[in-house]
């Protein structure tokens, strides 16, 4: 079978690909990272319970009232990841994985600014920020 | 039925949705979502935050697959996802203002568009082909690829950039708004409006469902939609099937298995809409 020709790049394009690649890999070590802790936060859960108020019984878990029975900011999330809650810990686990497409957008930031292409730098900050706002927004609706 | 056999229940539904979401090449999110809600009875605004979530754990996870290729446009998808991201953060604030109800009305409205476009995706009339956009100069958004299959290297540029724009920032609305990925929409506006090849605009839109998704996501947490008992399950689950699914390999385009999809896509549209306007069958 014939080797399959490599793509004619236009002068940037072989940093970015590598670029892509590393990002690739983050991404995905980062997925591995934060679904272990998911899964040892779960656990522990089945072991000893939410670790907050909730009674182990699935409609009290699964209730859509306040207050909440798990932590929903970050200060309550690290504050019960000290305590071991093990809610805490799932939760910590599914807040990494949000930080993954965040990374992935930071990486990309410095990949343009490797480039000197500020235009992009911009565009791509522009992204970040909007990644970083949502974090800080969400009280507006609670 | 206890804790535990609720999380088994609830993984291997999740296994389920995350494997056809990837056979079919849908996202999981279409799929989970009626899941969790009509067969389940989970509260929408949790499922709908547990799917987000295991939008981005399926697209990060599954993006080295991407970017293998060459395929993926990086400016492309950057310069785009300004649009997706804003999009999301109404869509999430939106769905925090919005009763349940409407949400299950929209989600059902847009399951029947899936299911219209999966029907008439080859009849479907594209823009017709103008000067290039003088934006996609300035911006570069352009780039080659090389197609194995007819062994040539082609180059393409982006044109309608604003119309790509705009059908962007509404993708995002619906992904923030129904916690699905709205691969769909990206792909036919980049492959339609900005008359992107096809291949590209599959490869950039997976590259870019992740950060729609990280954008809405974070509403969704503060605002305390992010259920561990729901989200654990699901996220372990679908990212399970779907890598499952890619190892299968079947891609199952065939027409009959599509046909039988879409009858069952119509037919969930129409239980989420019987939801969103009161009646519970």
């Amino acid at each position: 079978m014939a080797e399959k020709p490599k793509t004619a790049p236009a002068p940037a394009d072989p940093r970015l690909r590598m670029m892509e690649v590393i990002i690739a890999a983050t991404l995905r070590l980062g997925v591995t990272i934060s679904l272990a802790v998911i899964a040892i936060g779960t656990i522990c859960f089945f072991r000893h319970g939410t670790g907050y108020h909730l009674p182990a019984k699935t409609a009290a878990l699964l209730a859509y009232r306040r207050p909440r029975g798990f932590p929903h900011t970050v200060g309550q999330v690290l504050r019960g990841l000290v305590a071991l809650k093990p809610y805490a810990v799932i939760v910590f686990g599914v807040l990494l994985l949000l930080l993954t497409p965040i990374v992935r957008v930071a990486i990309s930031i410095f990949a343009f600014l490797l480039e000197k292409d500020y235009t992009y730098v911009v565009i791509t900050l522009f992204v970040f920020l909007m990644l970083m706002f949502s974090l800080f927004l969400g009280k507006v609706g609670a | 039925m206890s804790p535990p056999v609720f999380f088994i229940v609830t993984l291997l539904s999740s296994v389920a949705a995350g494997l056809l979401g990837a056979l079919l090449g849908l996202g999981g999110g279409v799929i989970i979502v009626p899941v969790l809600t009509l067969a389940m009875g989970i509260n929408i605004h949790y499922a709908i935050g547990a799917s987000i979530v295991s939008v981005i754990a399926t697209s990060s996870g599954a993006a080295s697959a991407y970017v293998r290729d060459g395929l993926t446009n990086l400016r492309v998808g950057m310069f785009l996802e300004t649009a997706t991201t804003t999009g999301a953060i109404t869509g999430a604030l939106l769905a925090g203002l919005l009763a349940g109800r409407y949400l299950y009305l929209i989600f059902g409205l847009v399951l029947l568009w899936s299911g219209w476009v999966m029907l008439h995706r080859a009849r479907l009339p594209q823009q017709p082909d103008l000067s290039p956009d003088r934006w996609a100069e300035r911006l570069s958004l352009e780039g080659e690829y090389y197609d194995p299959a007819t062994g040539r290297t082609t180059a393409y540029r982006a044109h309608h950039t604003g119309g790509g724009l705009a059908l962007m920032f509404v993708a995002g609305t619906v992904s923030g708004l129904l916690g699905i990925g709205s691969g769909i929409l990206k792909v036919l506006a980049m492959d339609m409006v900005m008359r992107l090849p096809m291949k590209v605009s599959s490869a950039t839109s997976n590259f870019m469902i992740g950060v729609t998704a990280a954008a809405s996501a974070g509403i969704y947490f503060l605002r305390g939609d992010l259920n561990p008992f729901i989200t654990a399950p699901v996220a372990l689950g679908v990212l399970g099937g779907a890598i499952l699914g890619t190892r299968l390999l079947l891609h199952l385009h065939s027409d009959l298995v599509k046909k039988i999809f879409i009858a069952v896509l119509a037919l969930v549209a129409i239980e989420m809409l019987l939801r969103g306007l009161g009646v519970n069958v």
